[in-house]
């Protein structure tokens, strides 16, 4: 749900442009039941072998510099991944800058001492590879995958752009023009762009997170290259870095390359600057209202504070989106969207960060219908999962459905790697990657009640009705 | 059951994407690998294809088992060779509908079942039940656990045979259909792509919409009728890729599959047309207040069966298929103007289109359609250098060897061949045959298909914003308010 600007432009559009008009749109109609046809009947799948997934055999060092490496061979692929994650992200962005750690997101793939402007896009997209990377709340990751014959050209120039970066005028300007229509694209030309845009500026009152990933055209425009220069030497230093190799690779092999390209990159000696505001608790409600133009149907948000991403209530709160909104059968889509056909389409997300979260309840209306009914429904149905009862099988079924999901993102090192950086930025630990599933089969219904309670129920909300006008 | 083959060795074209300008003796006398330039490859290790089962059952029904043990994951498809090129004249989103309505309900152990049932036990197997209908194919399919892989084949054999198509769930799915598309027609890109594919392709099925107009004219009688034209076992193919063996896939396909009847009549077949251009070269949509134009640029490509398809698909590659792509160079990378420009093919029995889109702010959009139109057109005067061509087959084989490594990228790779009507054996040639392309080939392609004059484009945007740029690059554009706009008309305008 949030906006997580990234170097690469889908290519989704075009692949879907073959369809007819309103096969894109989002998933319609779910489920819910037609008196005649649902007669009740309890049908218990029959016992099936637990799925068990082995431990990753994750291989694990420090280099004397600070850098942390993590890797896992994987058989039977014929590519590897290659990503540097570093601790720094859109809640970093230096004041009157909001958007500057995207921004220089791209500039990471401009010239360095020894690699001409695009070399990247040489290294990995020429040769059969991608490469691409995203800029989010609390980090920023360089994701390539290759052929894995071209390992060790990758880890040459993934050290080269951390310790010689360059950047000039020129470049500079070009992709700061790129980035606005990056901007323009996902938050303007998006009928419902500049609603989710807003969900942090109004969640948070404090915590530099409620300055949105993708800034503001006017703080992008103010950015200099002085900006670009110092906020690689701040934070693009080897003690602030993971590196994340996942394939089919060598491990001794590995080793030495790590060894000869990372190991004499030098980390300074002034400590990296580190955000320490503490978001407050929310005193009261607040109602806020936004106008766009072209907004085919009106929506509406309810935003709460969460907990951060290593908070003891976290996977409590991930379950409780999965019941909430995974799916057809999910209990805002079957209420909402199936049976009282008041949004066209509802959903709940936990959006939580390193240092705090944020809780988002949304739907967009049916043609006709009214925004205050929406959130009534939006809150009725979490009070119902709340004070109800929660039949085992659907318990049982997230925890399928969250299982499956799992397995998915492990097919490829991509994914794996993707799942190991989370990880380790989020909660200090590769093997959280592992341990985040057992957390998320061990939560109980009571437990997702709890959670609800404290931070949905009793806590304070802000409503924010978006609707077709002239933009403030 | 025929073994498909193969292992497809990358040498070739690697040793190709790797040629540098400069001859590598010269280099490494003034460079240091692993210093100042990048280090050595090493041997490129070849892409392993699985061996692909393919059986017909007694009933007609094709089956492909795509094996791939890694993970106990298996990705199930089911699919009925017929997508809206079957909607009846003058009632397009026939097939798209029925498609939707399968999950809607269904009579399972002679009982009906209904939506919520229905999706409360799929996503209880771990993975959604997808079900669209795209060109050449209406499908069915779900990602499941292996464990689950019975049940879930179960469900969507049911589904696909013994739908309810509920006149309630059409109501429920044409209401939810229309407020989509107020969304998507308040997206100046997507209303580019639709305007664009009307224009290219004309009044021919390919070339059809189904705007809200046409899904508020939708009746249950349409769905049934598409139903018993073609949902029947000679015109259906199941596609099973992952943790299963091609033994048990086709136990599994025999026990739940194998009792349906096919009816005695011949399987129907799709009527497919070449395409039949819009006049008007240029459409200009004014969408007031719009975040960004789109801008699209369509020109022909060649037809499924084509024996240069392959030449093809590398032209495109050279013109718009990746980020270092002309089309993103000249619009993002050396202009800023766009956060990305790209183009792809789509090719039928019938023909084909490649159209090239992307956003700009709207000052821009003029700018941004004559380089559009101009590397479309360029390409005839100007062959990929060697190196640029190396590494843009470079990008089409590593895409091709990514779709390996999930089941769903396999079964999708299976599944374009089945659609496309091309044996499994292909696959195999898929890998040398983009290798052997040459740069006067793909001259000869952009020479003997992207002329100036086949071109069709369209913008949406804002076109006060625009200014008078785009009028004055075409007198004779058909201009249309949003209000004017008919997609369901050849013309695109409105009748008043």
């Amino acid at each position: 749900m949030s906006l997580r600007p990234n170097r690469r432009q889908s290519l989704a559009l075009m692949a879907a442009a073959g369809l007819p008009a309103w096969a894109q749109s989002p998933p319609a109609v779910a489920p819910a039941a037609p008196a005649a046809s649902d007669a009740p009947t309890i049908v218990l799948p029959p016992p099936r072998p637990p799925i068990v997934l082995p431990p990753l055999a994750l291989r694990q060092r420090r280099l004397a510099n600070g850098l942390q490496v993590v890797s896992l061979p994987t058989q039977g692929g014929t590519t590897v991944s290659v990503q540097v994650w570093y601790r720094v992200g859109g809640k970093d962005d230096p004041v009157g800058r909001s958007g500057f750690a995207h921004l220089f997101e791209h500039m990471m793939f401009k010239r360095t001492k020894y690699m001409r402007d695009e070399m990247f896009d040489r290294l990995t997209e020429d040769v059969g590879g991608q490469n691409n990377a995203f800029t989010a709340e609390d980090m920023t990751a360089y994701q390539n995958e290759v052929p894995s014959n071209h390992l060790e050209r990758l880890l040459w120039a993934e050290a080269e752009r951390l310790a010689h970066l360059q950047v000039d005028q020129a470049n500079f300007d070009s992709e700061r023009k790129v980035v606005i229509e990056e901007l323009r694209e996902r938050v303007l030309a998006d009928p419902y762009g500049r609603l989710f845009n807003a969900l942090p500026q109004h969640g948070f009152e404090r915590h530099p997170y409620q300055r949105p990933v993708i800034g503001s055209e006017a703080d992008l425009n103010a950015a200099t290259l002085d900006d670009v220069r110092r906020f690689h030497a701040t934070y693009y230093r080897p003690d602030n870095a993971v590196l994340i190799v996942v394939g089919d690779f060598d491990p001794p092999q590995l080793d030495g390359w790590v060894d000869r390209y990372f190991a004499p990159l030098v980390t300074p000696a002034t400590p990296i600057p580190r955000v320490t505001e503490h978001e407050p608790v929310r005193a009261r409600d607040q109602r806020v209202e936004l106008k766009a133009p072209n907004v085919p149907l009106p929506a509406v948000a309810l935003l709460w504070k969460g907990p951060s991403a290593t908070h003891a209530d976290a996977a409590a709160l991930e379950v409780a989106q999965a019941l909430l909104s995974s799916g057809e059968s999910s209990r805002l889509n079957e209420a909402l969207v199936y049976t009282a056909q008041a949004a066209q389409a509802a959903g709940f997300a936990a959006e939580l960060y390193a240092d705090g979260g944020l809780l988002a309840a949304y739907a967009i209306a049916a043609s006709g219908q009214s925004l205050r009914k929406l959130e009534d429904a939006l809150l009725n149905q979490i009070s119902l999962l709340v004070r109800g009862k929660v039949p085992v099988l659907e318990i049982d079924k997230v925890r399928t459905q969250l299982m499956t999901s799992v397995l998915l993102s492990r097919q490829t090192p991509q994914g794996l790697a993707d799942a190991i950086g989370r990880a380790v930025l989020l909660h200090g630990d590769a093997r959280e990657a592992d341990a985040r599933i057992a957390r998320l089969q061990a939560v109980r219904v009571a437990d997702i009640q709890r959670v609800l309670t404290q931070h949905v129920l009793r806590a304070r909300r802000v409503t924010i009705d978006y609707t077709q006008g002239a933009a403030a | 059951m025929k073994p498909v083959p193969t292992m497809i060795n990358r040498r070739g074209a690697l040793a190709a994407a790797l040629a540098l300008p400069v001859g590598l003796a010269a280099l490494a006398v003034r460079a240091a690998p692993g210093v100042d330039e990048p280090p050595l490859p090493q041997a490129p290790r070849p892409l392993l294809l699985p061996t692909l089962a393919q059986h017909t059952l007694d009933n007609g029904l094709t089956l492909v088992v795509a094996p791939r043990e890694r993970l106990p994951v298996v990705s199930l498809t089911l699919l009925v060779r017929a997508g809206p090129e079957a909607d009846p004249a003058g009632q397009p989103g026939v097939a798209a509908m029925t498609a939707a309505l399968w999950p809607k309900g269904a009579t399972r152990g002679g009982r009906r079942v209904g939506a919520a049932e229905l999706a409360r036990q799929a996503e209880a197997l771990g993975g959604a039940l997808d079900a669209h209908s795209s060109w050449g194919a209406s499908t069915l399919t779900m990602t499941v656990t292996t464990p689950r892989t019975e049940e879930a084949l179960a469900l969507m054999a049911d589904v696909l045979r013994r739908p309810l198509l509920a006149a309630d769930e059409l109501e429920r799915a044409r209401a939810q259909a229309i407020d989509g598309l107020r969304v998507t027609l308040g997206n100046p890109g997507e209303v580019a792509a639709l305007a664009l594919r009307r224009c290219f392709w004309g009044d021919v099925p390919h070339g059809r919409v189904a705007p809200p107009a046409a899904v508020q004219r939708l009746q249950r009688q349409h769905l049934l009728a598409f139903q018993a034209q073609w949902v029947r076992p000679d015109r259906v193919a199941l596609v099973l890729a992952g943790d299963i063996t091609p033994e048990q896939g086709r136990a599994l396909a025999q026990r739940l599959l194998g009792d349906w009847r096919a009816p005695a009549d011949a399987a129907p077949t799709l009527a497919l047309a070449a395409p039949a251009s819009l006049a008007s070269a240029l459409v200009l949509i004014d969408m007031p207040g719009s975040g960004q134009s789109g801008v699209a640029v369509a020109a022909p490509f060649v037809a499924s069966t084509a024996a240069d398809r392959r030449i093809g698909l590398v032209a495109n590659a050279v013109l718009g298929g990746g980020y270092s792509a002309r089309l993103n160079q000249e619009v993002r990378i050396k202009r800023g103007l766009s956060y990305g420009a790209f183009s792809g093919a789509e090719a039928f029995a019938g023909g084909g289109m490649v159209s090239a889109q992307t956003q700009t702010n709207h000052p821009n959009a003029a700018q941004v359609l004559q380089l559009l139109r101009g590397e479309i057109t360029r390409l005839a005067d100007a062959p990929p250098a060697a190196d640029e061509l190396a590494a843009r087959q470079a990008t089409l084989i590593g895409s091709f060897g990514r779709r390996l490594e999930t089941t769903a990228g396999l079964s999708a790779l299976v599944v374009g061949q089945l659609v496309n009507g091309r044996p499994l054996a292909d696959l195999a040639t898929h890998v040398p045959e983009i290798a052997a392309v040459t740069p006067a080939q793909v001259q000869a392609f952009a020479r003997a298909h992207w002329a100036a004059a086949a071109l069709r484009a369209v913008v949406v945007g804002d076109l006060a914003a625009a200014g008078d740029s785009l009028a004055v690059l075409a007198p004779q554009a058909l201009r249309l308010t949003m209000a004017q706009l008919d997609l369901e008309r050849p013309g695109l305008r409105k009748t008043p």
